[in-house]
């Protein structure tokens, strides 16, 4: 099939095309295009309402911690969460900017590669929140504390607390392989699709979409 | 702000034939092409500020209608909206059927475009447009020998499909 009979076909689509389509030029000037929001604003609003809810609890435990100051524990647990807390604030802020660069006028291939990767912030989060599992501590001594105002380090006692945090320390390298593991390419795993709660799919479409776009960038043969 | 609106329907109106073809390749009914068609002309408003004269107008246009077809109609069955309409419909698609008969050949090229992936079907219309590799290559960032090489491969199996289909 030669080029110009291909195109001659083509040319026959457009007549049709033509004769099907209008575009109402009057009513177009009459509307207001600024009206229309994209979607991207709403993952604009999720990630916006993450990152608020994440400097806020940062900020309820750091007041925390420095009411508790004189007690060690709780200071050091309102500190680690405090931390924590902004650890995946700063995710969120990465990802609202991220979310401002997308410009539809970039090439086609690089586009939908920065959309696709916005799918994968779910990953990202994920990497990110695990690592409360080494110092679960801190969660059960703020928590039984703003609850219940229960102590449950002075309660417990010194064995209790020591077993604690011997766990705690030996979790560390646990929550450094899942840091390692929660990768995109990892993503197809069985046990990282259940973390993920079913949404697995959504990011493995986006994780072969990507890589598909590499492929007809590089493919030249 | 006026003079700037004015400026922009007249290039839409001018090239609105972009929208039309690329709406037509991405959606497989009249409502879908309708939304998909006021959903690029509206990313095409919010990037006008920041048009680059550096790349061709038209290059620009096409970028932004793929990328918006692409994006929108993906995973599309039923319609998504991907931005939310405004109330008014700009755009009016009658029901005369695009596709006529099975076997003419415009039907066999238009399945046969349907059936491609989203960036050769990118490939493929601005190919048939008559874009010159060296734009193909711009909006696509691929080279123009790799642009070469996939159209070329794609004819072929254009070639087999019409061959099979008249056999």
């Amino acid at each position: 099939m030669e080029i110009e009979e291909l195109k001659s076909i083509w040319k026959q689509q457009e007549k049709k095309i033509e004769r099907n389509w209008q575009l109402n030029l009057k009513l177009l000037k009459s509307v207001n295009l600024d009206k229309a929001k994209s979607k991207m604003n709403s993952l604009t609003w999720i990630t916006l309402i993450t990152l608020c809810f994440y400097l806020m609890m940062g900020l309820f435990f750091l007041i925390f911690a420095f009411r508790n100051w004189g007690t060690p524990h709780f200071a050091i647990s309102g500190l680690v969460l405090t931390v924590w807390s902004v650890i995946i604030a700063t995710g969120s802020l990465k990802q609202l900017s991220s979310i401002q660069k997308i410009n539809f006028a970039l090439p086609v291939p690089e586009l939908q590669r920065k959309m696709e990767s916005l799918k994968l912030i779910i990953l990202r989060y994920l990497q990110l929140a695990q690592w409360i599992i080494p110092f679960y501590l801190a969660l059960v001594i703020f928590w039984l504390k703003v609850l219940f105002d229960f102590d449950i380090v002075n309660s417990a006692g010194e064995k209790w607390l020591f077993i604690q945090l011997i766990l705690s320390l030996t979790l560390i390298p646990l929550s450094l392989w899942f840091h390692r593991k929660l990768r995109p390419k990892n993503i197809n795993k069985k046990w990282v699709n259940l973390l993920m709660k079913g949404a697995g799919g959504q990011i493995s479409e986006a994780i072969d979409y990507i890589q598909r776009i590499n492929e007809f960038e590089n493919d030249a043969n | 702000m006026e003079n700037k609106k004015q400026s922009f329907i007249n290039i839409i109106d001018k090239n609105k034939g972009i929208i039309f073809k690329v709406c037509n390749s991405y959606c497989n009914n009249k409502e879908d092409r309708k939304d998909l068609a006021q959903d690029i002309i509206i990313e095409l408003w919010k990037s006008f500020d920041k048009y680059n004269p550096q790349f061709k107008f038209t290059t620009w246009m096409y970028r932004i209608a793929l990328n918006v077809a692409i994006s929108t109609y993906r995973k599309s069955v039923t319609r998504k909206k991907y931005f939310s309409t405004l109330n008014f419909d700009f755009i009016n698609v009658t029901d005369e059927e695009i596709e006529s008969n099975n076997k003419d050949e415009v039907s066999i090229l238009m399945r046969f475009i349907n059936e491609l992936d989203e960036m050769n079907k990118a490939l493929m219309i601005l190919y048939l447009d008559g874009n010159s590799h060296q734009e193909i290559a711009e909006i696509l960032n691929i080279t123009t020998s790799n642009v070469g090489t996939k159209i070329g491969r794609i004819k072929q199996r254009l070639k087999a499909k019409f061959e099979k289909i008249s056999n």
